[in-house]
Order: structure tokens, then sequence, then C-alpha cells
């Protein structure tokens, strides 16, 4: 019945997918145990401001803190100028998965490097 | 021995491409990516460790390589995950599908939920790739073993469309009474494909029974378990929850369709070439 001994780089291969195998049950198994329930937690911060075309691009990065994911996160940017809310805008992020980060940005009018942009998370979807 | 080992390799090759090849819709399917974080990581864990008895089996009916006893087969099922693991991670890399600052249990978690799919690719890839050389331990005849085949024809066609929204969406968009025609249907594909269609395997399954008694041992046992299956994937993948019994219960007549086709043709796919002869 038994032509060939086991070859050698059957071992080796059944080693390192043995040893794939443990790490990826290990990581999913530990996510599991230690991740927290907190909910998502979405904040957003201007990472650039950029002039062209005679507007003014809004880069910003949200990220969540939290241990779950946020679907259709709404992030709300408004341009304060002299105690005025002078331009309001919008986007929405699809995904921002937990302890991660997503960028996106804001096309204004007005160069909000004039006034003060105060960006707020409007609220998120349950995956 | 080095010849051994050429030829293993030969095999391992064929396994690469397979798990390469069949596992690239579920690469390129946006929802998988997505499902990393919105998954329970416990169901993942957990659907990787049910994988592997079933990989195990698998390698005895298919297999990329010729393999005697249960060390051999655990060897090569452990080799179609480390392969299907390390191409999903190549594949998805490529793609973009890794952000920059990405915490690791996502990255894991992306890799974890295309591996047992692409390692039944890897497994499988001697039988559709290979040139009709026996390397099946076994040919797949007794009842629990044709089950068995079934099952992993289903999960296999299954896994491609289980994580896509228009599952939902098409549940959602047909009535009580198309569900039914769907499921009625089903189970007439199952069974036109287990003893009508000419594909190998089918001369087996063919006993000198009732009509009835073969349509309830093989295609409502075939439709039954891939029933459980799409269910179990549905709940791996959470789309169960917060759902009523009836949308789930629509969900499963969904997803159970191409389950069942893939159970229909899985002796054909898996299942020894040679198994119609016998």
């Amino acid at each position: 019945m038994r032509d060939d001994p086991t070859p050698l780089a059957e071992w080796v291969m059944g080693a390192l997918g043995a040893f794939i195998f443990v790490s990826l049950v290990s990581v999913t198994t530990w996510c599991a145990v230690v991740g927290g329930d907190q909910p998502p937690i979405v904040s957003a911060q201007v990472s650039e401001i950029t002039a062209a075309n005679g507007v003014y691009i809004v880069e910003i990065e949200a990220r969540n803190l939290g241990d779950t994911t946020a679907a259709d996160a709404e992030i709300v940017a408004e341009l304060h100028l002299g105690g005025e809310v002078i331009e309001t805008h919008s986007i929405m992020f699809d995904y921002v998965p937990r302890h991660s980060e997503r960028r996106g940005g804001f096309v204004f009018a007005r160069d909000p490097r004039e006034g003060q942009i105060a960006l707020r998370t409007e609220g998120y979807a349950d995956p | 021995m080095d010849r051994a080992n050429g030829k293993y390799l030969a095999g391992l090759g064929r396994a690469i491409v397979g798990a390469a090849l069949f596992a690239l819709p579920l690469f390129m399917t946006m929802e998988m990516w997505t499902l990393a974080a919105t998954a329970a990581p416990e169901r993942i864990a957990f659907m990787l460790v049910a994988f592997l008895p079933a990989l195990v089996t698998l390698s005895y009916y298919a297999g990329f390589e010729r393999a005697f006893g249960l060390v051999d087969h655990l060897l090569d099922a452990f080799a179609a995950i480390g392969v299907a693991a390390l191409i999903a991670l190549i594949t998805l890399a490529l793609f973009g599908v890794f952000g920059l600052n990405e915490p690791l249990d996502l990255l894991v978690a992306k890799v974890a939920l295309v591996t047992p799919p692409a390692a039944i690719g890897a497994l499988l890839a001697d039988k559709q790739l290979g040139r009709g050389e026996r390397s099946a331990d076994a040919v797949a005849s007794t009842y629990p073993a044709r089950l068995f085949l079934m099952a992993m024809g289903a999960l296999f066609v299954a896994f491609n469309v289980a994580p896509t929204e228009e599952m939902m969406l098409i549940a959602h968009q047909i009535g009580p009474m198309q569900a039914l025609l769907l499921a009625v249907v089903s189970l007439a594909a199952l069974h036109g494909l287990l003893f009508w269609a000419d594909l190998p395997g089918r001369d087996g399954r063919r006993e000198k029974r009732h009509f009835m008694a073969t349509l309830l041992r093989y295609s409502f046992a075939g439709y039954g378990v891939c029933a459980l299956l799409c269910a179990y994937l549905l709940w791996t993948f959470g789309r169960l929850e917060h759902t009523s019994l009836r949308e789930i219960i629509e969900y499963v007549i969904v997803l159970a369709f191409p389950a069942a086709l893939g159970a229909g043709i899985a002796q054909a796919l898996i299942g020894d070439r040679s198994a119609r002869h016998a």
C-alpha cells in the first residue's frame, strides 16, 4: 500500500499550515475574549486644508475608538466665523471599523482658515 | 525521497492555483472585507476550527496529493489552510484591502474569513486541474460519504454568495409564495442533478429503490443539509441578529438555492471520476 515515506516538504508545509491555523484561531479568539463591547466612538479631526480651483478642501480623519464598527457614520463640519455658522457640510462613511480610521474631505467655498471649523459626529448605523 | 518531494511540490503548486482561482470571487467581494470588522470574532474562530475536520475528510476523498493515513491527511489539510491563508494575504494586500494603520486583529479577521473556502479550493485543485490522476484514497460510495460530499459542494458554492448583501435583498423582494417556489425549484434542481443529469457519480446512487425512497434519502436529506449549512453561514456572518424567524427562513431559502446546485454537482466536482463505474 504505502510506496513512499511522507516527503519532507509535506512535513514542512503541514507544520507551516498548522502554525498559520493556530495563529488565526488564537488571534480571533483573543479578540473575542479581551475585546470590549463599547459602542462606536467616532470622532473626526482636520488633518489638512488645501486651496485649489477657488475652493478649499478640508481633509479629515474619522477615528473609531470604540469596540464595535460603525456603519453610515455621518460627520458634519461647520465653519464658524464672527459668531455665525456660515457654511455646513456633511459626509457619510460607509464603515468606520473598530479601532480604525477612515479619511475623507469637505469642500468649502470660504477659506476655513479665516474662521474655525467644528467637526461633530451626527450618528451611525449598526452594520 | 527527492522524487517524493518533487511530486508533493507539484501537488502543492496545483493547490496554490486552486486556492487563488476558486476563492477569487470572495477576495473581490466587498462584504468579505467589511465582515472582518462586523462579524463576531468568536464565530470566525469557531468557523476555522469547525472546518478543520471537514478539510481532513475532504483530503480523504479529494486531496491535492496522494496521502495515506490520518497524519498525512491532517498534514494536507494544514498545508491547504496554510496555502489558502498565504494566498489570501498576498491577494488582499495586492487589492489594497488592508488599510494603513490597520489593527492586526482586523487584518487577521480578513484573512481568516476567506481561508476556509480557499482551503477547499486548494484541496479540490487536483480534481479540477489535475490530469485526472487518481489522488484520493477513497471513493465516496457510502451514504454518509455521499452526504458529506454534498455538504462540501453546497458550502463551496454557497460560500461565494453568502456574504453578499444581495442574499438579503433577494429575500426582501420576494414574497412567501416566491420563497416557497424557490425552495421547490431548489429541491427539484438538486434531485435532477443527482439522478437525471449525466454527471459522474450518478450511477452509484441509482439503486433499485422506489422513487420516493431516493427522493427522501438523497434529495430531501441533501436539501436539509444545505439549509442547515446556509443558516450556519448566515449566523457566522452575523446576518441573523435582530431578524424575525420569517425573514431568517427566507434568507435560508434564497441561499439554499446556490447551495443545492453545489450539492448536486458535488460528486462531479469532488468525488472520484471513476466512481460512476464503481
